[in-house]
């Protein structure tokens, strides 16, 4: 299904809406579903409201989600597909962006999809292009370097064993 | 805390402005029309770059001000510590307030002389190997590489951007997030962005945040580190340490660190974080960062 909108009408109300009309009762208000933008890559949707919880899918940058419903700071999902799950909110943005392809492959475990990334405007790769050529003082060549390298790239599963092995636990509590 | 009070105050000010109420007297300083229009103007230009650029322009944006960074200081190459350093890194920026960013955070060790630490907006975190050298625990390290995520996750650097640079044609398209640029226009661009890049680098390398801005990083970064189960105590015992250090480096471009500690303390009594610094977190820690 193709999307125009950010916020589409939900058609899953149509079947309660004349189940109403049939028994006399007024039609409710349509219902707005948010649909938003995955803004990471490969961002994990998951079965609560935590890094932790079980891994639902995968879904690439660019993804248009529906969402259910939102929760300290999680927002509930529905992917393209129709799987449900929950993801972080700030892996989201109310903003649209024409997606495109980098050529390269992901380090995410088996799929290793084309890189997607989102084209921004304003400060864009056009415009960093430009800095590049002019600028004396940057050396962009170490911050790819950086952003490849292994080391910095730690994984919510990583992240888990690190915790254990440093017996640290997770609190919700905090102020 | 200072920044606490100002994002209270830009709305009420504006309210009070609209209203015509311009008297309300806040521990003894009443705010006067002089104070509700510096307040909007404030409000104004900090709202602008920090909140007008969109997450994939501020991830470009971080990446110019990480080139200038690394075009001056050596990455450590020592690898073991790198991978650390990030495992700690992204335990705390995963507790955040936002721990996704469209770059996702990175984290490194520079070869400097000076202890520092400094965040580019994004997501990237940079900690000096003096600075890691003076730690002498991972609850510490967390403390540190926290307030440095609060950085990035409230957005400080892009606040740290002059409106002024995004005067004209060219500026106001980047600020809106308006269209893409050919040559001629990319290289327009390209000053805008230098010059937003510089603003950044002066403040995170040189004049340092704003006291209210640190006090908020060390705020959220002590609760940063206390979900991820960290002692909230990091952060303000590595104050402690610097009580009395010489100028340079963290302590002057992270102003008031005697007053900071002292509000440090207060936050972690006040709120009743509880924590204790493992000694299994300080082994691993001696293991990648051996005592001097």
């Amino acid at each position: 299904m193709r999307w125009t909108a950010n916020r589409v009408r939900a058609i899953a109300m149509a079947p309660l809406a004349a189940a109403l009309l049939l028994a006399g009762g007024e039609l409710p208000a349509q219902q707005e579903v948010q649909r938003l933008t995955v803004l990471t890559d490969e961002e994990p949707i998951r079965g609560q409201p935590s890094f932790f919880s079980n891994l639902v899918v995968r879904v690439p940058r660019g993804t248009a989600v529906d969402i259910l419903g939102e929760q300290r700071g999680w927002a509930q999902v529905r992917v393209p597909g129709g799987a449900t799950g929950w993801m972080h909110r700030s892996a989201l943005t109310e903003r649209q962006y024409e997606i495109r392809s980098t050529g390269r492959t992901t380090a995410s475990a088996g799929t290793s999809p084309d890189e997607i990334t989102l084209a921004a405007k304003g400060f864009n790769p056009d415009v960093e292009r430009a800095d590049r050529a002019s600028a004396t003082d940057a050396n962009y060549d170490a911050v790819d370097r950086l952003e490849a390298w292994g080391v910095t790239a730690v994984d919510t599963e990583t992240v888990q064993a690190f915790m254990q092995e440093g017996q640290l636990s997770s609190r919700e509590d905090g102020p | 805390m200072r920044y606490a009070v100002r994002r209270m105050t830009i709305p009420a000010a504006m309210l009070l402005a609209g209203s015509g109420c311009l008297s309300l007297d806040l521990g003894g300083q009443g705010i006067t029309r002089e104070h509700v229009d510096s307040a909007i103007r404030v409000g104004s230009a900090f709202a602008q770059a920090n909140e007008r650029l969109d997450d994939v322009q501020e991830y470009y944006v971080g990446r110019a001000v990480a080139a200038r960074i690394l075009s001056r200081f050596t990455v450590c190459a020592d690898e073991a510590m790198q991978a650390y350093v990030n495992r700690v890194g992204h335990t705390v920026a995963l507790h955040s307030d936002r721990p996704r960013t469209y770059g996702g955070y990175r984290f490194a060790v520079l070869e400097a002389p000076e202890p520092n630490a400094f965040a580019a907006p994004g997501g990237f975190v940079f900690v000096t190997s003096t600075l890691v050298r003076q730690l002498v625990s991972e609850d510490q390290l967390a403390g540190v590489l926290a307030h440095e995520v609060a950085h990035v996750s409230a957005k400080h650097g892009l606040a740290a951007i002059r409106s002024a640079r995004f005067r004209g044609a060219v500026g106001t398209a980047i600020l809106e997030g308006a269209q893409t640029f050919g040559d001629a226009d990319a290289r327009e661009a390209a000053g805008v962005l230098q010059g937003a890049v510089g603003d950044i680098l002066e403040t995170i390398l040189e004049r340092g945040y704003g006291r209210e801005q640190e006090m908020e990083a060390d705020e959220r970064g002590t609760v940063f580190a206390y979900r991820a189960g960290y002692d909230p105590a990091g952060l303000s015992q590595f104050l402690e340490s610097m009580h009395g250090a010489p100028p340079g480096g963290w302590t002057s471009s992270h102003p008031g660190a005697d007053r900071r500690l002292v509000a440090s303390r207060e936050q972690v009594a006040t709120h009743g974080m509880k924590g204790i610094t493992a000694p299994v977190r300080t082994l691993r820690f001696r293991q990648f960062v051996p005592a001097q």
